[in-house]
């Protein structure tokens, strides 16, 4: 087929420069091409955009649709976007940070202008009129004077071209768009997915396949003292056991003759003693700080203190929390003489790919990687070690493999959202003004980085200093939703509304009084009137709290309603305002904030993943309480963000504010201040 | 320590470790769980749950009643003859049918996406066997759609469209009702038989019947908006039906 390519730089996909975490959290090493295909116009007139992205649930494959079509003049149902499969895409580092519409989109908007200028410039040619007088409209490029010269995409591509992303393309102006930014723009893949024809990894079942079920120790840091297959090897059913990579697991023909292996299988463990328990959490936090780091310093904080007419200090504790995503991990390898084929849910397929390559010692061309539909993955999809393990089993048995977790396993042995210990101090003048501010963060975690998002105070407060460190980690931590920004948005929001009512100010009138910034303000005043904003205290018992934040360069603000009754705090309604910059897909922006908000409010009131002696106690739904749709709050949102402002992310930032809020809330309800999550824990 | 503290305060008697409670989900949110596998009348809630692999220990299983060797069912109208009566019926369905519409989430009942219908009755699969629904129809997300031009889209011949969808996929659809969409299926399947019982629930029958199920991206507002807007299409499809003695689906 013939066919227009657009071809260009893979950096883009390369998102350090924002969060720094992918590089430093995974060592990804740069793309061994820096050139790909981004976008094929065909000699049908369809039009493919290929992206490094994976769809997790963040409906990225819509929004970049509807970008490529906005620039190419043709309809989104023309557009099919490929992601995650590295066989086809672009180079990415992973889908993490908020990143695919502030960076990936923004290249296919380019690659798409560059083809629309190249269809444009060939359409001269032909129709001999000047490019001025030409249009792409419908997939067609059009004269402007006279309506019956045109020719469509399909008959202007004659024969293979390949052109090079253009800097100067004109990428569509905001006046200009007819998809973009529109309101109930379709999702591309919405019927797959009330269908059951979505494929995720854990549907992936190619002939042949074995199951494997994987005989993990009973707690972190076990070590194997004996073992016994003699009885799972007898059961009719099983193929073969393996130990690879120090990893023993039963590979059957089915997945209930494999899990009855295992059940089966007599193992004996050394378990470490003296593992630190949940209630070691906070100590061990300050206990163990270390590679301080300051991500904020201004002005001279002892002057700050002596100016103070009253110090106001607090601790907060956030403890564990796990992702829990509807799919537990599943990979299948398969392996084609000496070419390997793997299908794993993972945030990350080229890093999962470079890892198979470093583990086989093989080319990574000979490695092709897919991230099928991914069953949602919240940040903790990005290390995927079952896939490692799946395709070790597959050599060893010469037959594609599938390593498919349960729900408990998924737990133990993914990772958490960091517990955390933030402790702040803050100096207030006698007029009420904030006049030092210093905050210490102890975040659990191999790197300091973990804990650096959000920890910044957009307060002006003269005088400030904000450190960072990273502590010990009895639990595998892990990125999470905003990772760290959660969690320090929480500590700072909840000091801000304590300061505020010591001093007898309004919540909102007191933020507003120490911000500058006039993103900030606009968020905040937004939030404040959609919810119809009075104070703390509500008629009939109830509360509202109010919270404001920043990550991944959106800037949000919510405001929330509850009541509280014996230990169940009930969330009435949440009024939130997001400036994203620009919003491409603005059902698609809503639905993840709608859903970071419900995500939040689980951490916020009774999600804490607990764990003794080396063992999670609650890895499963029946233990640990996760927001069900009794929990949702009606949910109004606002976007107040500029169109000319380049697009920021709009998946994490509706949950850094929200924790903040409900306890505020639940301060206005009670009179009691809560600064230690998850709320209802403290409820007696 | 490697730190001296940054500044005084006991963090370790502050109140800081609660009350100790694990937060689980109320009595009161589980207990349609419960109803439901008891309405289905094939499982007792008495139920076995070992590595997600759950087993049903009721009567009807495993106990005076024999289980069929080879049991017969019906799924998505076809007849189907199983080898195994003891078989897990989600693993039947989605490795050995290869249904995989029908999702694996927790395999101890309590998130849903494993739900299927069973004589019309919404169950979960992943806690019960195929001898225990032997004899009975099972549908699952694959069939709830019986447009024929649905079908040749799943075999790759054909695009589906809006038009082809059961009412309540296309609510879903419409509302954008889905984030990752891996719950969804279990969603869909309790709200073809909540609209079954009761076609024009109110909010809070809607939230009552799909408390059992989770979305872990949260999407609950718009699932519930999907629900009732499910449930006004069909009422006034069938009074149209019935208006003009077409059949009421």
């Amino acid at each position: 087929m013939r066919r227009l390519s657009i071809v260009g730089d893979v950096t883009v996909g390369f998102p350090a420069s924002r969060t720094g975490y992918g590089q430093a959290t995974y060592g990804n090493t740069a793309p061994q091409t820096q050139r790909a295909t981004w976008i094929i116009v065909d000699g049908t007139g369809r039009v493919t955009a290929f992206a490094g992205k994976v769809e997790y649930g963040q409906n990225i494959r819509t929004g970049l649709a509807v970008e490529v079509a906005d620039e190419l003049r043709v309809s989104m149902a023309s557009v099919e976007v490929v992601l995650g499969d590295t066989a086809r895409v672009p180079w990415d580092m992973g889908t993490f940070g908020s990143q695919s519409t502030a960076r990936v989109g923004w290249q296919l908007r380019k690659a798409a202008a560059t083809a629309r200028e190249a269809l444009l410039a060939m359409a001269a040619d032909r129709l001999d009129l000047p490019v001025e007088d030409l249009e792409a409209r419908d997939g067609a490029v059009v004269s402007r004077h006279d309506r019956s010269r045109s020719i469509p995409y399909a008959d202007l591509i004659e024969a293979d071209q390949e052109r090079e992303i253009a800097d100067h393309a004109q990428v569509t102006r905001r006046a200009d768009f007819t998809q973009m930014g529109q309101s109930h723009l379709r999702r591309l893949d919405g019927i797959d997915r009330v269908t059951g024809a979505a494929r995720y990894s854990q549907d992936i079942l190619p002939e042949d396949v074995l199951y494997a079920a994987i005989l993990h120790p009973p707690t972190y840091g076990a070590t194997l003292r004996t073992i016994d297959l003699a009885a799972s090897e007898a059961l009719p059913g099983v193929v073969q056991v393996v130990e690879e990579g120090g990893i023993f697991a039963i590979l059957a023909e089915d997945d209930e003759t494999a899990a009855l292996a295992a059940r089966i299988a007599r193992l004996e463990w050394d378990i470490p003693q003296g593992q630190p328990s949940r209630w070691d959490m906070p100590a061990l936090l300050v206990e163990s700080g270390q590679d301080g780091y300051s991500t904020q310093e201004a002005g001279d904080l002892d002057a700050g203190f002596k100016q103070a007419d009253e110090v106001i200090e607090a601790t907060y504790y956030i403890p564990y929390i796990a992702p829990m995503p509807m799919e537990p991990r599943a990979a299948v390898a398969a392996w084609e003489g000496d070419s390997l084929t793997v299908w794993a849910g993972t945030q990350r397929p080229f890093g999962l790919r470079a890892e198979l390559a470093s583990i086989f010692g093989m080319e990574e061309s000979r490695i092709r990687v897919i991230a099928p539909e991914i069953g949602g993955g919240f940040g903790a999809k990005s290390p995927y070690g079952l896939a490692h393990d799946a395709a070790r089993f597959a050599k060893a048995a010469g037959r594609p493999v599938r390593v498919a977790y349960t729900r408990a396993e998924e737990t133990m042995w993914s990772n958490f959202r960091p517990a955390a210990l933030i402790r702040i101090r803050a100096g207030v003048a006698s007029d009420g003004r904030l006049v030092a501010w210093d905050s210490h963060a102890y975040h659990a975690g191999e790197r300091v980085m973990i804990g650096r998002r959000g920890s910044e105070t957009p307060y002006d407060a003269g005088n400030i200093r904000s450190m960072v460190y990273r502590s010990d980690s009895p639990l595998p931590s892990g990125s999470y939703r905003s990772l760290g920004a959660a969690v320090n948005h929480f500590a700072r929001e909840v000091h801000m509304d304590d300061i505020a009512a010591r001093v007898g100010r309004d919540p909102v009138e007191y933020r507003l009084a120490h911000l500058t910034e006039p993103r900030f303000r606009r968020v905040l005043e937004a939030a404040a009137d959609d919810f119809g904003w009075s104070g703390p205290r509500l008629p009939d018992g109830r509360g509202a709290g109010i919270a404001l934040g920043i990550d991944v360069g959106s800037y949000v603000a919510t405001a929330a309603e509850v009541s509280v009754n014996g230990r169940e705090v009930r969330v009435h309604r949440v009024s939130a305002a997001l400036d994203c910059g620009l919003v491409v897909n603005p059902e698609g922006a809503a639905n993840q904030m709608e859903g970071a908000i419900v995500m939040g409010l689980g951490g916020a009131l009774f999600e804490a993943s607990d764990f003794e002696a080396g063992r999670v106690l609650n890895p499963t739904f029946a233990r640990y309480r996760v927001p069900r749709i009794v929990d949702a709050p009606r949910i109004d949102l606002r976007f107040v963000g500029d169109d000319e402002t380049p697009s920021t992310g709009a998946g994490e930032p509706g949950i850094v504010p929200i924790a903040a809020a409900v306890s505020g809330a639940v301060f206005g309800a009670t009179g009691v201040r809560h600064r230690e999550l998850p709320i209802q824990r403290y409820l007696d | 320590m490697s730190l001296s503290k940054p500044f005084g305060g006991v963090y370790a008697d502050h109140g800081m470790r609660g009350n100790g409670r694990q937060d689980i989900p109320p009595a009161e949110m589980m207990a349609p769980v419960r109803r439901a596998i008891a309405d289905g009348g094939r499982a007792s809630p008495d139920l076995v749950v070992s590595r997600g692999v759950a087993q049903c220990t009721c009567s009807r299983a495993i106990g005076e009643v024999p289980v069929p060797t080879s049991p017969v069912l019906v799924v998505n109208g076809v007849e189907r003859q199983a080898s195994r009566g003891d078989r897990n019926l989600l693993s039947y369905l989605r490795f050995d049918l290869r249904l995989t519409g029908t999702k694996y989430g927790c395999g101890e009942g309590l998130c849903g996406a494993c739900t299927v219908l069973v004589d019309g009755q919404p169950l979960r699969s992943c806690m019960t066997t195929v001898g225990a629904v032997a004899g009975g129809e099972v549908t699952t997300i694959e069939g709830i759609a019986t447009h024929d031009a649905l079908a040749a889209a799943a075999a790759g011949e054909g695009v589906a469209t809006l038009d082809d969808l059961h009412p309540v996929q296309r609510a879903f659809v419409e509302e954008q009702a889905m984030q990752c969409g891996y719950c969804i299926p279990g969603f869909i399947m309790s709200t073809v038989g909540l609209l079954k019982r009761e076609p024009e629930p109110s909010p809070a029958q809607v939230r009552e019947a799909l408390v059992e199920h989770v979305c872990r991206c949260g999407a609950y507002q718009r699932i519930e908006r999907a629900v009732l807007r499910a449930a006004e299409e069909m009422s006034v499809r069938s009074e149209r039906n019935t208006g003009s003695e077409g059949d009421a689906s």
